[in-house]
């Protein structure tokens, strides 16, 4: 009777790699960990200053967007605008209120 | 070329974190950008290069604001590496697994960033409050996940559309 070969090497490959890679990665973490992060102030201003192109950009694309919606909503008319007859008639409990309250005053 | 769109990704994403920070802290429980990025590179690329990614993308986010270095980091590259099973999951087309397999990997996320940060500090930790909002914002940050993948498949799409239209013209 034969020995059954195993169907495949390369997810066990892949596995061995994964370990490999995280093994280093939890060493690094686990010694950055420990590091003040006063001590890597410097490294820290420069990824602030690297991202400043990006940020830039972004609250540019982020008001550009905000004026265009502006934009867009201020060229919608009123839902009256198109129904003179139903404007007048939403605008007439404050007419009639605007004339008693002139009337009360004289 | 790859690789370079996942970095734009990964810049704008830092980026944007810094210009909408009011949106993002403005609601209760809001996932973080950065770690819904890291564990959607944990879920969609290969094996090491997913994990990669993934602690690259939690470094500099503890770079950037973090309290400690390397606390995000440490908890993506263990809870990716120990529940790698869970890209299986994720593989398959159906969107409460995928739902199921993000949430899952972003809850043991939290909790050991959670645990980590109050093992560090000194504080001893309060498990159910840590349990439970670990579970609500790891759904949450699963939804997110899902929805991210969405918006970056369209765009590469229309990217692949668009790519060899541009390349003919030259």
């Amino acid at each position: 009777m034969t020995a059954k070969r195993t169907p495949s090497r390369a997810p066990r490959a892949a596995a061995n790699g994964a370990g490999k890679v995280f093994a280093v990665l939890a060493a690094l973490a686990g010694a950055l960990l420990f590091v003040p992060v006063d001590r890597a102030r410097p490294v820290r201003e420069l990824a602030r200053w690297s991202l400043e192109p990006g940020v830039a950009f972004l609250a540019w694309a982020r008001d550009r967007g905000g004026l265009l919606y502006a934009k867009a909503i201020e060229s919608v008319p009123p839902a009256n605008a198109l129904r003179p007859e139903r404007a007048a008639a939403d605008d007439e409990p404050a007419r009639r209120t605007a004339a008693r309250d002139e009337e009360s005053l004289r | 070329m790859r690789w370079l769109g996942w970095l734009l990704i990964v810049y704008l994403m830092l980026a944007g974190r810094i210009v909408f920070r009011d949106v993002w802290t403005s609601f209760p429980l809001t996932p973080d950008p950065l770690l819904v990025l890291g564990i959607l590179v944990i879920l969609r690329l290969e094996s090491p290069y997913g994990l990669l990614w993934g602690a690259f993308i939690g470094l500099s986010a503890d770079l950037l604001w973090g309290d400690r270095l390397a606390v995000l980091m440490l908890s993506l590259a263990t809870a990716g590496h120990l529940l790698s099973g869970v890209r299986d999951w994720y593989a398959s087309g159906r969107t409460a697994r995928r739902w199921a397999a993000a949430s899952l990997l972003a809850t043991a996320v939290l909790l050991v960033r959670a645990g980590l940060e109050r093992f560090l500090g000194g504080t001893a930790p309060d498990l159910e409050a840590m349990a439970l909002r670990a579970g609500f914002e790891g759904v949450a940050t699963g939804a997110c996940v899902l929805a991210l993948d969405r918006a970056i498949s369209w765009i590469a799409e229309a990217w692949g559309q668009v790519s060899p239209a541009v390349s003919s013209n030259k």
